[in-house]
């Protein structure tokens, strides 16, 4: 009896063997170079044309390159949790979406559980499950059982097994009782889980989750990410490849993270480490009104501050001041600030975050 | 490497995928319930136009004027053959095209392109469903002509005309194969479709004999398989059409061939190129 038919609840932990890897429900075993790695790409890079306007064709302008992802090499371990962390239009979808066979690379090349995304795309498809962001990405017309029985075909689950397996995700993520309720009827947050249920049907040894928590609110995403983390990813032993633009997710979920701004990783390391790379103790943000060079340089000279990061977020002007002691300078801040005009409309201390750590390497926000 | 999944159980499993394919299509054809009005009535309003149309032309279903040109007097039956065999015409050619750009809009393509099930499965599937469908809809149109107007048309031959329409079947996938590479890279099919399918309509005897176009149109109309499916169904039924029956059952699987090969290979183009330019999921 091979594990599927077992159903979910009862597996086992899995002890796979590290020369091979189970995909599907199937016992569908290769080897592989004896490595531990699940993902591995090779200065993978996807350039887009971008579309342009039919006035500026005519005009005969020429077209706008934009690298999506730009040679990227990473590696992620087999029972990874690994974040790719970044804003807007950062190329994280582009990655996943190369690494799941529905992009063609431009340049280089990537092995997701040692097969070739470009030679072996029928072996990539079998060994990955994934979900998007949208929300349209299942069938709203239809049932969540639908929707999932109609995905198990495709994924080429046995005919046979199909019903204890959908029946085995929906309990795993704890729907089964909406199972006959229509997708269009669904909350975000369970929709959200229809679709991790689909990605799980083949019982896919990696995941791709895009953005899994975009548009939940605080609290189910809290428990989302539990789920992910717990039950997903440590008991079904699932390497699992996220995107997101929340720091705070990517710190409490991952393993690893990786940073990638315009198409390329700045930074990669666990979150703990991030955080270590900011050797001041403190942070102060400020809004402020106005922010003029000479302003700038002038903070930089007091003895406490160590740097000092501009960004605009919403049209607003921040400052981050990063320093070893917030108490022993803010007076004399302050005293500059008033100095050249300026005030601020918004001040806080803070330890160093993820996005600090961010905005120090690119100097810009995580929202763009 | 070594795989356990052969080629012989992918096969199989994704014949059983074509079963989940056809299900999913109906239900969700059933969750729309404008649909099922509209397939309840079609049938009726289209043979119910070609009757008064003939009333109003020739003054009945029959006419000497006709047959100095078509070569039969059957005037209503000519054209019902010709409006059923072109319900095919439509769903073949654009069902597969139309099904993509919905599943497109739905925002489901990347989903169903994500799995491993291979795209030609997923066609045959949507294509299957399609021709079952039109088979009703071209089904009722003979069955309601035969039971309200004075044609007989339900009988023995109906066998052989399913067979000719199946032949011709195949040359129409080839073709909306090429038009489903053609959603992919241009994305716009609505208005193209209906282009397409009035300019195949105009060209090809569907409606009138090839004898009334001038000859340069008459001309395009020997490249388009529907031409030949049409004239063997009638040669065969006895209304009009000279040439021999198997001269254009030969021409049609020419054209089946060519028409199969031309679209497959576009298909596979047409979807490395949308792979190569992020276009699958846009619209
Ligand atoms: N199909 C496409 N055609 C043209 N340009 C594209 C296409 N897909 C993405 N891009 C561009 O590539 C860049 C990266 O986009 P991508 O969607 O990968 O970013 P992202 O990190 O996922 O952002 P978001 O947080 O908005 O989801 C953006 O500049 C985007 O405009
Ligand atoms: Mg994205």
């Amino acid at each position: 009896m091979c594990p599927a038919q077992l159903g979910f609840k009862s597996l086992p932990r899995r002890h796979i063997p590290s020369q091979k890897t189970f995909i599907g429900s199937e016992a569908f075993y290769f080897v592989k170079s004896g490595d531990d790695i699940a993902i591995k790409t090779n200065d993978l890079t996807k350039i887009f044309l971008r579309r342009n306007s039919l006035m500026s064709r005519l005009k005969k302008k020429k077209k706008i390159e934009v690298r999506a992802v730009d040679g990227i090499d990473l590696e992620v371990h087999e029972r990874e949790l690994f974040g790719l962390l970044g804003p807007n239009g950062a190329g994280k979808t582009s990655l996943i979406k190369l690494l799941s066979t529905l992009l063609l690379p431009d340049k280089g090349t990537a092995s997701v559980n040692g097969w070739d995304i470009e030679k072996n795309s029928f072996e990539v498809r079998m060994s990955i499950g994934l979900t998007l962001s949208s929300e349209r990405q299942l069938y709203w017309k239809l049932s969540a059982q639908e929707n999932l029985e109609y995905f198990a075909s495709l994924y080429l689950l046995r005919p046979s097994e199909i019903r204890q397996r959908v029946e085995d995700t929906l309990e795993l993520l704890g729907i089964a009782d909406q199972r006959d309720m229509l997708i269009e009827n669904f909350s975000s947050g369970n929709r959200q889980k229809v679709a991790l249920a689909r990605a799980l049907l083949n019982d896919p040894p990696i995941l791709f989750l895009d953005e899994p928590t975009i548009g939940l609110d605080p609290s189910f995403s809290k428990g989302f990410r539990k789920l992910i983390k717990d039950r997903i990813n440590k008991s079904e032993s699932k390497t699992i490849l996220l995107t997101t633009h929340y720091m705070d997710e990517a710190d409490q979920l991952c393993n690893r993270i990786a940073f990638i701004n315009e198409g390329r990783i700045v930074a990669l390391d666990t979150p703990r480490n991030l955080k270590r790379s900011i050797d001041e103790k403190e942070i102060i943000t400020l809004n402020l009104t106005k922010a003029s060079d000479a302003m700038v340089s002038e903070l930089e000279r007091l003895e406490p501050i160590h740097s000092i990061e501009r960004y605009v977020q919403d049209d607003s002007n921040f400052m981050k001041i990063y320093t070893d002691s917030a108490s022993s300078c803010i007076q004399d801040i302050f005293g500059i600030l008033i100095k050249h005009g300026s005030h601020a409309t918004y001040y806080r201390t803070s330890k160093p975050t993820l996005e600090d750590v961010f905005i120090k390497i690119t100097g810009s926000g995580l929202d763009g | 490497m070594v795989s356990e999944l052969s080629k012989g159980v992918r096969l199989s499993r994704e014949l059983h995928t074509i079963r989940y394919i056809l299900k999913k299509e109906l239900k969700l054809w059933k969750r729309y319930p404008s649909r099922i009005l509209f397939i309840l009535i079609m049938p009726f309003l289209s043979i119910l136009t070609l009757y008064f149309q003939g009333m109003g032309l020739v003054g009945g279903t029959q006419s000497s004027e006709f047959e100095s040109f078509a070569g039969t007097q059957d005037y209503l039956v000519f054209i019902i053959l010709g409006s059923a065999v072109f319900i095919f015409v439509s769903t073949a050619i654009w069902g597969v095209g139309n099904s993509i750009r919905r599943e497109q809009m739905m925002g489901t393509l990347e989903s169903i392109w994500v799995t491993p099930t291979s795209k030609i499965t997923i066609f045959v599937g949507v294509a299957l469903f399609d021709g079952l469908f039109s088979s009703y809809v071209a089904f009722m149109q003979l069955l309601i002509s035969s039971l309200i107007l004075p044609v007989n048309l339900i009988d023995l031959r109906l066998f052989v005309i399913i067979g000719i329409a199946f032949l011709l079947i195949f040359a129409l996938y080839g073709l909306g194969f090429f038009f489903t590479g053609f959603v992919l890279i241009y994305k716009e099919l609505e208005d193209f479709t209906n282009m397409i399918t009035s300019a195949i309509k105009m060209v090809t005897p569907v409606s009138y004999p090839l004898s009334v176009l001038p000859a340069p149109v008459a001309f395009i109309a020997l490249f388009i398989p529907l031409t030949y499916a049409l004239q063997a169904i009638r040669k065969y039924m006895g209304v009009g059409e000279s040439g021999s029956l198997y001269q254009y059952l030969g021409l049609l699987l020419v054209f089946d061939l060519i028409f199969l090969v031309v679209g497959s290979l576009f298909f596979r183009y047409a979807e490395r190129s949308a792979k190569r330019r992020g276009a699958i999921a846009t619209y």
